[in-house]
Order: structure tokens, then C-alpha cells, then sequence
């Protein structure tokens, strides 16, 4: 199983659910915390990947299908007869819809992104998390950031003195 | 026994679904003399030459022809292929009833499983990444997902395709839909909701919008994580009250797995309220935690407008309608289960769901990176922690260098990076209120401008068939005032009179 097709090999990743997914050395490299392990030589049957559900893990493997290098064994022939701008547009495309998910897989993506050290995913979920707070009043903001009001009357009032500008 | 029977051959176009219903002793001949029946009115076809498939590749044989479908293996709600050419389909190899999905016992993982799965959904060709969520953990069915891309970058689909066990048990029929799906979250979503609307339908067959939409907002707030059933009994309730129609007014209350043992004794901030009333065109829902201090949470949805959404009957769903189901189930989750759930778990110290205060404070920081600072100085008036975290001086500066103009930043300026960014603001924001841009929708139609041809105008609106009467100057028209304002022209070139 460790490999599928000359010259690839293949890494699995394992959700604490118990789901098995077998990537491509490549894919599983974007990210960082699992290229460490393998090139510290930790990983030559599967990897555990705590606190990370399959749910969650298979939406994670999807991005860095998509945004693993096309130069390179995958995608040599490729690269030739597409340009590098006209890809990165589709890519960008591809993320916006990618991203478009409701709040808690959100929050799930960037805990995620953060663990596996992602850095294209990581700026892409917590660039989309708070996106549309303009023109909401402070508690629709608190209850958006589902955060609680939890100054003393004096204090708030001090503060929102301070950012009266950005509420005109 | 429901089944819906699908053609093979149509695949890519738009396959017809047929649903038919059969007595519970029905034989597997008596699904294909019906598809026979339905298939004959293009050009007569023998009921022998009908094959069934439930994976696609393998024929759904019957060793025994009297053996009833339930025998076979199949459950209410099923989806069967068919097909009319023999080679597209293969013989077991052992004539044996085909392998179910996972048994129900083990499909509890994730939030989703509510104990309304019907166990034999394979689901259409949109819900398969569900059944990803639901694979058995147990070594009884070593299953492992390949995952790796097509090799053609562009575009670059993810293929999923499974890794037959080492044990003999035959590929799940789960697994061979996966291969098909498209594997997207909406998918995803779209699988939840049909297959609650499915076990639903099994136990009661009036498919109200009011009843789906029920089913959709249960749907929602047990993937939320709240309890499915509790204590109070809300499921039945729910679903029961609404689907009648017998109340308008339905108050239902969740709970949460941690808080399930303290309900008995103390209903007050262990539960959530949601009151539900029902209008002709409208439902309202309204969610709040009682004893909480947070707001009542108030959601209106239109039922016209959710109505076609609502029945997923058909297999293939289009891509605006799949958009507006997103739409349903992100207002559902985003507005609905989740602050309710949020404020529940901060009155009792639990665990929050995921949400931006439940992120450790490096990914707090992280995602206020990228926050524009208007909105930065309002996350700070929200609680003292993001206070503290947004008064970093390095976001400040940041911002100042990638929202403010050159001239603006007021270079040599020592000081705080926040006040240098308030300063520059004030400056930039006067300037934009001085100086406003044209307005668009004006710029360019000659608006203000006396030199222009006023028979060069560009088509506005479905105006163009009336500039010839202007230039025409034919008095007495009346072209109604409310085309005046899209008509700027008319005040040029002394045709004003032309207007009544």
C-alpha cells in the first residue's frame, strides 16, 4: 500500500474517528507539521492526526490536493499550456468556494490549519472569519464574535470613546 | 417498501428517478415487471431483460425468486439502478444477497447520527460524503479511502476511491456511490437533509413544507450538537404538531448531552427555548436561553420561497438551488443553533463550540490580521480580551500601511501605531466625504455634460424606443413620471417640453 504508483508514494492519514486517507507524499507535505515528521523519518506506516475528524481531515486534504505544486512529478505537463497568473485566478476561485462553509466548520478549518500548518489555509479561514461585521451595532458584533459584554459601565463607556470614530 | 429505481444508462444527462411502493412481500420480479411497465410505453420491453444493481457494477440477483426484496437486503428508501443492456453489469461471483451499509449500532459517530438514519440510504448521487462521516470505526470492515488528485491539475477533482478490504467482505455499497460523488461540503449538507426528509417520510407520509422545514431546522440544531431527543421529548413534538398543522404556536426545547442528566430538577439554563409560530406565508422562529442574559434570536423564514427547495425528491439538484439551500442551512446553523448553543454552553462553563472565542489566542490574533481597522476598533468595544488582542501595536501599523494612502500616514509622526491609523482615517474619510465620486449609475450618460450628441445616447433601460420621439419633439406624449429619472437627457437640447 505504501506504493500505489511508481514513483509516489503514499502517506495515510488517520482521523481519530478511524478513517484512513492515502495521499500523495506531495499532498501530505503541504503541510508542514507532517512534512517534519516525515523528513524526521516518523512516519513510515500511517499518521495519527489528533483532534482532527474525519470530516474536517477530508476537507483539509481537499485544499492541498488542489494546492499542492503543479511543477513537479504531478503536474509537469501541465504547467507548460497553462499560465502561472491564469492558474492562480483559478485557484483563487476554487478557494472561494472552497471556503464557503457555515461558521463552526470554519472554526474547525483553522484549528486544523493551524495544527497541520497550513499556511495558504490558515490565511484563508481566518481572512473569511470576520468579514461582515461593518455596519452592525456592538451587539450584533458581541453576539457574532460570541463574546459577552464584560466591562463595568465606566469602563465601556471610556472605550467606546476611544473608538467613537469608527462608529460614525 | 418505497424504492426509487434509477436508469444507469442516463448518466451525466438527467436520469429519471421512478419511485414506486410495494407491498412488503413483494419479489424482486415484481420490481422489474414494474419497471417493464413503465418502460414499455416508448417500446415494449420484457420484464426479463430489466437487471438491478445497487452499487452500479454488480446485478441484484435473487437465488431464490420468492425471496421478498427485504431478504435481498433492501430497505424502504432504497436506490436501485437499471439497466437494459446485460454488459454493463456483472455477476457476483457468489450469488448472495448484496452487503448492507454499516449497521445502524455503528453509524454514531459525528453529531449527524440521530437515530433517524435509515440504514439502507445509500443516498442519491449527492450524498455520499455523508457516508464518509458514517463508516464503522470497527477492524471488522477495514476500509481505507484513497485520496489523490487526477493528473490533469486543471481542473483538479478529488477521486476517491476505495481500497477493496483484505477481509471477504465485498466493497460496501456506500463506497461505490463515493467514487461517483462529487465531494463537496454542500453535498454534504444537501445528504443530511435528505436523508432526515427520507426517514421522516418512512413514518409519515404528509410532506407539508411545514413538516420539512421542521425536519430541516432538527436537522440542523443536531448537527449543532444538541441532543436529538431528550427528557421533554422534543422530536415527536416537533414533527407531529407542526406536520398537523393542529398548532400554530410549538415551544420545543433542547438540551445538550452534558446537561441531560441535571434536566429533571432544574429546566432554567440547562435548556433551549424555541418558540415556533406558524403564519400562512411565514414561519417564525424565535430561540433563547432562559436565564441567560443574551438576546432572543428571531429567525422569519418565507415558505413559498422555501417550498421548491424543500423537496429533495428528485436526485439531481441544480446549482442555484443548491446555493439556496446552503443559504437555508447556514441561516439555520449560523443564526439560529449555534449562538443559542453558544450562550447555553458559556452559562454553564462548558466547552464552547467552535467559534472565535473558543480559538486559542494565537489564532484569535491570527484572524484579527486581517480585520480592516474600522472594524478592529469595533471588536475592541466587544469584551476586555479582544481588547487586549486588537491593541497590538504590530496590527495597527499593518493596517496603516495597507489601508491608508501615502499622503495620509503623516510621515516623521511618533506615537502609538493605533492613533497614527485614527489620525490618517479621519483625514482619508473627510476627503471622501468632499470629494464624492460621480454617481455610477449617472457617469457617462451625458448627465451634466452639454456637449453630447444627444442621438448618441447610450441605450438605457429599454429607453432607446423612445429617444426617437424626443428627437422627433412630438408634444403631448406622455411617458409616465416614473421613467423620468432614468431619462436625464430629456432636460437637454430644450425637449423638456415633451413631458407633461
Amino acid at each position: 500500500m505504501a506504493t500505489r504508483e511508481a514513483g509516489k508514494k503514499m502517506i495515510m492519514l488517520k482521523s481519530p474517528d478511524g478513517m484512513e486517507f492515502e495521499v500523495e507524499e506531495a499532498v501530505a507535505m503541504e503541510s508542514q507539521t507532517i512534512r517534519k515528521m516525515i523528513e524526521d523519518d516518523c512516519a513510515d506506516t500511517a499518521i495519527l492526526i489528533p483532534n482532527i475528524n474525519s470530516k474536517i481531515l477530508s476537507r483539509v486534504i481537499e485544499y492541498c490536493n488542489k494546492h499542492v505544486p503543479t511543477t513537479g512529478a504531478t503536474g509537469a505537463a501541465a504547467s507548460d499550456t497553462v499560465a502561472p497568473a491564469a492558474l492562480a485566478e483559478d485557484l483563487k476561485i476554487w478557494d472561494a468556494e472552497f471556503i464557503k462553509v457555515n461558521r463552526a466548520t470554519r472554526f474547525d478549518l483553522i484549528q486544523a490549519a493551524s495544527y497541520l500548518n497550513i499556511k495558504g489555509l490558515l490565511d484563508l479561514t481566518s481572512q473569511t472569519t470576520i468579514d461582515t461585521i461593518s455596519d452592525n451595532s456592538l451587539e450584533e458584533i458581541r453576539s457574532f464574535l460570541s463574546t459577552k459584554n464584560d466591562y463595568l459601565p465606566e469602563e465601556e463607556q471610556t472605550i467606546r470613546r476611544e473608538n467613537q470614530w469608527a462608529f460614525q | 417498501m418505497k424504492l426509487r429505481l434509477r436508469s444507469m444508462d442516463a448518466r451525466g444527462g438527467v436520469a429519471e428517478t421512478h419511485r414506486v411502493q410495494l407491498p412488503d412481500t413483494a419479489v424482486l420480479a415484481d420490481v422489474k415487471s414494474f419497471l417493464a411497465a413503465k418502460l414499455s410505453a416508448a417500446q415494449p420491453v420484457p420484464a426479463e431483460s430489466v437487471r438491478l444493481s445497487l452499487n452500479r457494477s454488480q446485478e441484484l440477483c435473487s437465488p431464490d425468486p420468492s425471496a421478498t426484496l427485504a431478504a435481498l437486503g433492501l430497505a424502504s428508501g432504497d436506490l436501485l439502478y437499471f439497466t437494459l443492456s446485460a454488459e454493463l453489469l456483472s455477476q457476483p461471483p457468489p450469488p448472495q444477497t448484496l452487503p448492507r451499509n454499516p449497521s445502524p449500532d455503528t453509524a454514531s459517530i459525528g453529531q449527524i447520527a440521530s437515530g433517524s438514519q435509515s440504514p439502507g440510504e445509500a443516498g442519491g448521487s449527492s450524498s455520499p460524503p455523508q457516508n464518509l462521516h458514517i463508516q464503522p470505526v470497527s477492524s471488522s470492515l477495514p476500509q481505507n479511502l484513497h485520496i489523490e488528485p487526477i493528473s490533469s491539475p486543471r481542473p483538479r477533482a478529488l477521486h476517491v476511491e476505495p481500497i477493496l478490504p483484505v477481509a471477504s467482505d465485498p466493497p460496501d455499497v456506500v463506497m461505490a456511490e463515493a467514487v461517483h460523488a462529487p465531494k463537496s461540503l454542500s453535498s454534504l449538507v444537501i445528504g443530511i437533509l435528505k436523508r432526515e426528509m427520507e426517514a421522516e417520510d418512512a413514518g409519515c407520509a404528509n410532506g407539508t413544507v411545514i413538516h420539512r422545514l421542521a425536519v430541516s431546522l432538527q436537522a440542523a440544531l443536531v448537527d449543532a450538537g444538541f441532543l436529538a431527543e431528550n427528557p421533554m421529548g422534543s422530536r415527536p413534538r416537533l414533527l407531529k404538531d407542526w406536520a398537523s398543522g393542529a398548532a400554530a404556536t410549538l415551544t420545543v426545547k433542547y438540551t445538550l448531552p452534558e446537561l441531560v442528566a441535571m434536566l429533571p430538577e432544574g429546566e432554567e439554563g440547562k435548556t433551549v427555548v424555541l418558540n415556533c409560530s406558524l403564519m400562512p406565508n411565514f414561519v417564525m422562529i424565535y430561540g433563547c436561553v432562559p436565564g441567560a442574559c443574551s438576546e432572543v434570536r428571531r429567525l422569519c423564514l418565507e415558505l413559498p420561497k422555501l417550498a421548491p427547495l424543500l423537496y429533495l425528491d428528485s436526485n439531481e439538484v441544480g446549482a442555484t438551488e443548491e446555493k439556496e439551500i446552503l443559504e437555508l442551512w447556514r441561516v439555520l446553523k449560523d443564526e439560529l443553533c449555534l449562538p443559542l448553543m453558544i450562550s447555553l454552553c458559556q452559562l454553564n462553563g462548558l466547552r464552547l463550540p467552535p467559534c472565535l472565542m473558543a480559538l486559542p489566542g494565537d489564532l484569535k490574533a491570527k484572524v484579527l490580521e486581517f480585520v480592516p481597522g474600522v472594524d478592529l476598533a469595533r471588536v475592541q468595544c466587544a469584551c476586555k480580551e479582544l481588547q487586549d488582542l486588537a491593541a497590538d501595536d504590530n496590527l495597527w501599523k499593518m493596517r496603516l500601511e495597507l489601508e491608508m494612502s501615502p499622503s495620509s500616514k503623516g510621515s516623521g509622526w511618533s506615537g502609538d501605531w493605533k492613533q497614527r491609523f485614527v489620525a490618517a482615517w479621519k483625514v482619508d474619510n473627510s476627503r471622501r466625504h468632499h470629494k464624492r465620486p460621480p454617481s455610477p449609475r449617472f457617469s457617462g450618460y451625458g448627465w451634466g455634460i452639454g456637449t453630447r450628441n444627444p442621438l448618441n445616447f447610450p441605450v438605457i433601460g429599454g429607453d432607446s424606443d423612445r429617444l426617437p420621439f424626443i428627437n422627433h419633439n412630438i408634444l403631448g406624449r406622455s411617458f409616465g413620471n416614473q421613467r423620468r429619472n432614468i431619462s436625464p437627457n430629456c432636460n437637454f437640447e430644450g425637449h423638456r417640453q415633451g413631458f407633461p
